[in-house]
């Protein structure tokens, strides 16, 4: 009854129980926002000075310019740029966030944290240029953190991690068309500025600066993976379970929302420590973490915790009734959960400064104190837990099996084992031979506007059966965890030919005796730099840029600006990148093409906007087989 | 063409219009047997308290057809059809070319001893309202037979007064013909809160009176209310005394065919007197419906005026009004039990209550208690016996709109969407 | 004798009607005092969408209209001039039976104050507050009789009366 908002059968069942409760969701919301504004959904809105709002007519009726004489053109273009900044923004406050942690611990002020990965750390600070010899760890991840605190301001070179992690090809394309940022905060101020009233008008320049800013939030989170599988250690594959499901009747349920680690990996820390408390409140079953979002993706792929559930359906972890504490620090952190949370015993904890909501309680979380207020958290979870109401309880019977925390490492560290000294050959030998047809990178949100998961687990499966290898992070691999797609047995299930002998090879090789899951979990939604690292190593192996692979992206259910940001980049980066929502800017034709046709001549990558997920697939193909063809490879053919 | 309407309510009124609309020139002669000008019904209630003036419930000009000549306090007793003569109780008369019986209907007042006592009013007209103004001002408590629209209305009116009002109703709720089981119950506590006692299934034994004064009621089941007013609301029948003179046909009302006409060709009827049939069951009925006998009125005056214009049929419920501040809005078959193809939905939050009863791929019955914005929509389909079965997602939502209906029908779709 | 011609095709949804409606009926008239008064100024045109087209839906002033005909307290009328259905706001007691009645759904209730309210064709103006301020001239007002039938015909919703 709930299929125009979701697909995930935990969902659906709790969809009815809101509706029993009559709980005002995501879905209700959106539903009374339709019909939404044209202008905004074209992209032809403009309120970047005092003399607007302006609007421009798309049928040409009305006014043409705004007020100072942009035209739609400018407008679209200004409107990306912006969205582009708020996504690096919102990247790199994650990534500074570590850096500063990072920069603490090494000078002993975060005590609770350490440096869980030395090789790791050793291995990015020498990429990055630190003399190494001598130093103890603590002495190269303070000089570490100091290169990395670095890279936000105004330097006088390009920013480093972009520098030291793509292709040389793709590196001199950059410097050619002045794409390369020269610090990640000033380029996301130089977009500001470029895109306030009276500056930059030309929208193909406009563009190109926004494509500028995204090589910066590049830079941006390929700093923050290095820096969190340093102080949390890189994710080894591990097998978790998914779903609503993994709440516990008998067990105080927290669930950690939103992105960054250095809170969560806390929370899931010190949980042990707590257990007794627990238990003498009643909690048979101690304390159980699930997560949500992204910062579960963080906990599940490296301490296995349970992914409850994803960002649209965050609000449905509370109907639940069994949920105790929401703990959240920040990003894709729906308003929403106070007032659902009013109907319940839940507490919304928020930690962070920048991220606070009316009606939720507030423990400023500092990593000088990490363990306190971790504890403190707990505590309240348990608490709260005392005032459960056993009647409000409805937890769906809903849980799936998902592997997950299969890291760039960890994806050489399996195919190492068929082939030691050149790990890499056996995944380009099955490329060329055709058992692999390409690689999709499945990444980006959910969004209100399709039914949850919809376009991913039907893309995932039109693919899958055309033998290219998925990998996921996000909201992406929270779908397909819910779905029972990150499991060997979906990929004996939708697996074609070639992929399955493949992924069984790699599983056997693994030690697991299965195939590998049919999707492989790469991380979280700021860990999509892992995939890139990958195909790096594949070009680098190959001798060719990344735009010559048949390596594609997908954001089939994209809703938050950093979606926006990171499908700039990976345009830049020359990989062909779908997405299954109508960004804002077809207001302007000019601006759409670029995006959609030009991007390829310049730089390789370009945009596909199709909202038809079984032709978004065949599209997606198409463009591996393109590239197949272009590598001199056999094009793939399936029935 | 020389018109003669016995009737200025509703549907006399409605006639009168239609008809100078169709003939400018026509001769309009309308008859009322009340004495005041002609005025709005509905709206007597507010006369017992004040609210409203005798200018304020008349009919405005410009809601009135030019050059009538109406005539106040005149009862027409007998019709001689053969020679279009109809003859006044006070031995006048008057021809016609065209006659319009719109009669409309007398409240029922049941055989039970004492009802027809002085102290005892009904609550039909402008002089019924002002009577029972005049007792209800040194009267301290009222008991209402009937906890229909007009036994509420009633009550409402009579508590702005500050009188201890109590309903009894023979079935087991209020308002038993336009409201089912649980939008009762929301009511029941809308009145409670307005300080109206309701009795139900109960209805009285007598009235009884010390001397010429009410001083109380005595219910069947021997319990004696307090009263030193009594109204009796519980219905109306049809006044067909002129039609049965005139040797027209009747059963429950006066019987009519699609124009409206009576057996007679030159005689048409319209409003509470006709018997007519239920656009949605077909059963014939004989409705109380301000907004149908309007309708009726409408196209029984075209028709006498030389129009062709066809009635088909009226809703036995149609109602919308609000008590104690909360609306309801009441369409169709509403009161129909699951089965036998006859589904129903209902949805219930708090105040707001809805209730969609379905047969088959039609809609048949609605009730809107709280949010009844757009209940038209719903009314229309009903009234079309529409298929809405690719309705049904949007009509159980709550925002079922025009939009929806007008895709659901492709040619209606195309009329709207014709620059695309 | 003017009305109101919708063009949905136009539509963008921006819902600037809506609210210069709104403004339109207030006391302040100004979109900076409006919102804040009491009673809330209400909208009589109506954006909606079904089925991802966006739906403009306007008082038709229909010929035989409805809520006139229904009506119980002869609040509802057409005005001799305009040939507009208006709502007398004095006369009107909140039954409710027109909003039972209009086959479009586009009389809306002013709970404060317990009255019906619908689209009057803004009597003050030139022309309505909606047609003006739509910003893809997907409104037009125009005289019934002069409007052109071709163009009519481009035009969806063509209002009753002409």
């Amino acid at each position: 009854m709930f299929e125009d908002r979701s697909t995930s059968p935990d969902s659906i069942e709790m969809l009815g129980v809101a509706k029993k409760l009559d709980v005002e969701l995501v879905w209700d919301r959106y539903a009374a926002q339709v019909p939404q504004c044209g202008f905004g959904e074209t992209g032809l809105c403009c309120r970047h000075c005092l003399q607007g709002p302006c609007r421009i007519d798309p049928f040409g009726n009305g006014p043409q310019t705004g007020v100072c004489g942009a035209t739609a053109d400018t407008f679209v273009a200004r409107g990306l740029d912006r969205s582009i900044a708020a996504g690096t923004a919102a990247h790199s406050g994650h990534a500074k966030h570590l850096a500063h942690t990072l920069k603490k611990l090494a000078t002993g002020k975060a005590p609770d944290y350490s440096i869980k990965d030395s090789n790791k750390l050793r291995a990015v600070a020498q990429r990055q240029g630190i003399q190494l010899v001598g130093k103890s760890d603590q002495q190269v991840a303070s000089e570490l953190a100091d290169l990395a605190l670095e890279e936000f301001s105004e330097r006088s070179t390009p920013v480093g991690w972009t520098m030291k992690t793509l292709t040389t090809g793709r590196l001199k394309k950059f410097e050619e068309m002045g794409l390369l940022p020269f610090g990640i905060d000033s380029a996301i101020s130089e977009v500001m500025h470029r895109t306030t009233n009276g500056v930059d008008a030309d929208p193909v320049n406009l563009l190109l600066g926004g494509i500028k800013c995204a090589i910066a939030d590049y830079d941006g989170m390929a700093l923050a993976t290095d820096l969190s599988d340093i102080l949390f250690g890189v994710p080894q594959p591990t097998v978790a379970s998914a779903n609503l499901g993994t709440l516990k009747v008998n067990a105080v349920n927290i669930a950690v929302h939103g992105h960054n680690p250095v809170l969560s990996d806390m929370v899931v820390a010190f949980a042990p420590q707590m257990e007794d408390e627990a238990r003498k409140a009643g909690a048979s079953e101690g304390i159980n973490i699930v997560g949500i979002c992204c910062t579960g993706n963080e906990v599940l792929m490296r301490h296995g915790i349970p992914m409850a559930t994803s960002s649209v359906s965050q609000e449905l972890a509370i109907i639940t009734g069994a949920l105790d504490a929401m703990v959240v620090d920040y990003q894709c952190v729906m308003p929403s959960l106070t007032k659902v949370a009013e109907g319940f015993h839940t507490q919304v904890i928020t930690t962070m400064g920048i991220a606070k909501m009316p009606g939720a309680t507030h423990i400023n979380f500092e990593e000088e104190h990490a363990a306190e207020g971790a504890r403190e958290i707990i505590h309240l979870a348990i608490e709260a837990f005392k005032k459960r109401d056993a009647a409000k309880v409805h937890i769906p019977d809903i849980r799936n099996t998902a592997i997950a925390g299969v890291s760039a490492e960890a994806v050489i560290g399996i195919l190492s084992k068929l082939d030691a000294a050149d790990p890499l050959k056996p995944l380009i030998d099955n490329i060329v031979n055709g058992n692999i047809t390409g690689v999709c990178l499945f990444a980006g949100c959910n969004n209100v506007k399709i039914p949850q998961d919809r376009n991913f687990v039907t893309m995932i499966k039109e693919l899958a059966r055309r033998d290219v290898l998925i990998l996921a992070t996000g909201c992406a691999s929270g779908a397909f965890a819910r779905h029972g797609l990150m499991t060997p047995a979906a990929t004996e299930k939708n697996a074609g030919p070639g992929l399955k002998a493949v992924l069984t090879a790699l599983g056997n090789a693994a030690g697991l005796n299965a195939p590998l899951p049919l999707v492989l979990h790469t991380g979280s939604c700021v860990d999509n730099t892992r995939a890139v690292a990958i195909a790096v190593a594949i070009a680098n192996k190959l001798g060719v840029d990344l735009d010559k692979l048949p390596v594609v992206a997908s954001a089939p259910e994209a809703s938050m600006e950093k979606a926006v940001s990171i499908g700039t980049w990976a345009v830049a980066l020359g990989l062909p990148t779908h997405i299954g929502v109508v960004p804002p800017v077809t207001g302007s034709p000019l601006v759409t093409q670029v995006l959609t046709q030009t991007a390829k001549d310049l730089l390789g990558g370009y945009f596909i906007v199709e909202l038809d997920p079984v032709k978004a697939a065949e599209k997606l193909f198409e463009v591996m087989n393109e590239r197949r063809k272009g590598l001199g490879l056999a094009e793939k053919v399936v029935a | 063409m020389k018109h003669v309407i016995v009737g200025a309510s509703a549907a006399g009124m409605a006639a009168a219009e239609a008809i100078r609309k169709r003939d400018p020139g026509a001769e309009i002669v309308i008859l009322s047997n009340e004495t005041h000008p002609p005025y709005y019904r509905p709206l007597i209630p507010y006369l017992i308290y004040n609210e409203k003036t005798g200018e304020d419930i008349s009919r405005q000009a410009r809601l009135t057809p030019s050059n009538l000549d109406l005539r106040l306090g005149v009862h027409a007793t007998i019709l001689d059809s053969k020679n279009h003569i109809l003859a006044f109780e006070l031995a006048d008369s008057l021809s016609y070319d065209r006659l319009l019986i719109a009669t409309g209907a007398s409240p029922i007042r049941p055989n039970i001893s004492g009802l027809d006592g002085p102290g005892v009013f009904t609550l039909r007209t402008w002089a019924d309202a002002e009577g029972i103004a005049k007792v209800a001002k040194d009267a301290k408590h009222a008991v209402i037979l009937g906890a229909g629209r007009i036994g509420m209305k009633s009550a409402f009116a009579l508590r702005h007064l500050g009188i201890e009002v109590s309903i009894v109703e023979l079935l087991d709720r209020i308002v038993p013909q336009q409201l089912d089981e649980e939008s009762a119950a929301i009511f029941a506590h809308t009145v409670a809160d307005a300080g109206i006692k309701i009795i139900l299934g109960q209805t009285f034994k007598t009235v009884n009176y010390e001397g010429k004064k009410i001083t109380s009621v005595t219910l069947n089941n021997g319990v004696e209310l307090k009263a030193d007013l009594v109204i009796a609301g519980v219905g109306v029948r049809a006044n067909l005394e002129l039609a049965t003179s005139g040797g027209l046909r009747t059963q429950k009302g006066l019987l009519v065919n699609e124009r409206l006409q009576t057996n007679d060709a030159h005689i048409f009827a319209a409003g509470d007197v006709v018997e007519t049939k239920d656009i949605v069951s077909g059963d014939p009925i004989v409705s109380g419906i301000w907004t149908n006998a309007v309708e009726m009125g409408r196209i029984a005056g075209d028709n006498m005026a030389g129009g062709i214009s066809n009635y088909n049929g009226a809703f036995s419920l149609l109602n919308a009004m609000e008590l104690g501040g909360l609306p309801v809005v009441s369409v169709g078959e509403v009161q129909a039990l699951p089965g036998d193809g006859v589904e129903i939905y209902t949805e219930r939050k708090g105040q707001t209550y809805r209730k969609l009863v379905f047969y088959g791929n039609r809609l048949i019955g609605l009730i809107l208690v709280g949010q009844i914005e757009r209940a038209g929509i719903y009314q229309i389909l009903i009234r079309e016996k529409a298929d809405v079965s690719a309705l049904r997602h949007e009509l159980l939502g709550h925002r079922f709109h025009y939009g929806h209906y007008l895709l659901s029908g492709p040619r209606k779709a195309d009329q709207y969407f014709m620059a695309g | 004798m003017k009305r109101i011609f919708v063009q949905p095709d136009l539509c963008t949804a921006c819902k600037t009607c809506e609210m210069q409606c709104a403004i339109e009926h207030s006391q302040a008239k100004n979109i900076f005092a409006s919102p804040s008064e009491k009673p809330h100024p209400m909208n009589r045109v109506y954006v909606e969408a079904a089925d991802g087209r966006k739906i403009p839906i306007f008082c038709r002033h229909c010929d035989d209209a409805p809520c006139v005909a229904a009506c119980i307290s002869g609040a509802m009328f057409r005005d001799p001039i305009t040939d507009a259905v208006m709502c007398d706001s004095s006369r009107c007691i909140g039954c409710w039976t027109c909003v039972m009645v209009c086959p479009y759904g586009v009389i809306g209730r002013q709970l404060e104050l317990g009255k019906a309210v619908k689209c009057d064709l803004c009597p003050e103006r030139e022309s309505p507050a909606c047609v003006d301020s739509c910003p893809t001239k997907a409104l037009v007002f125009e005289d019934v009789e002069k409007f052109s039938k071709e163009k009519r015909a481009s035009f969806a919703a063509a209002i009753a009366g002409g």
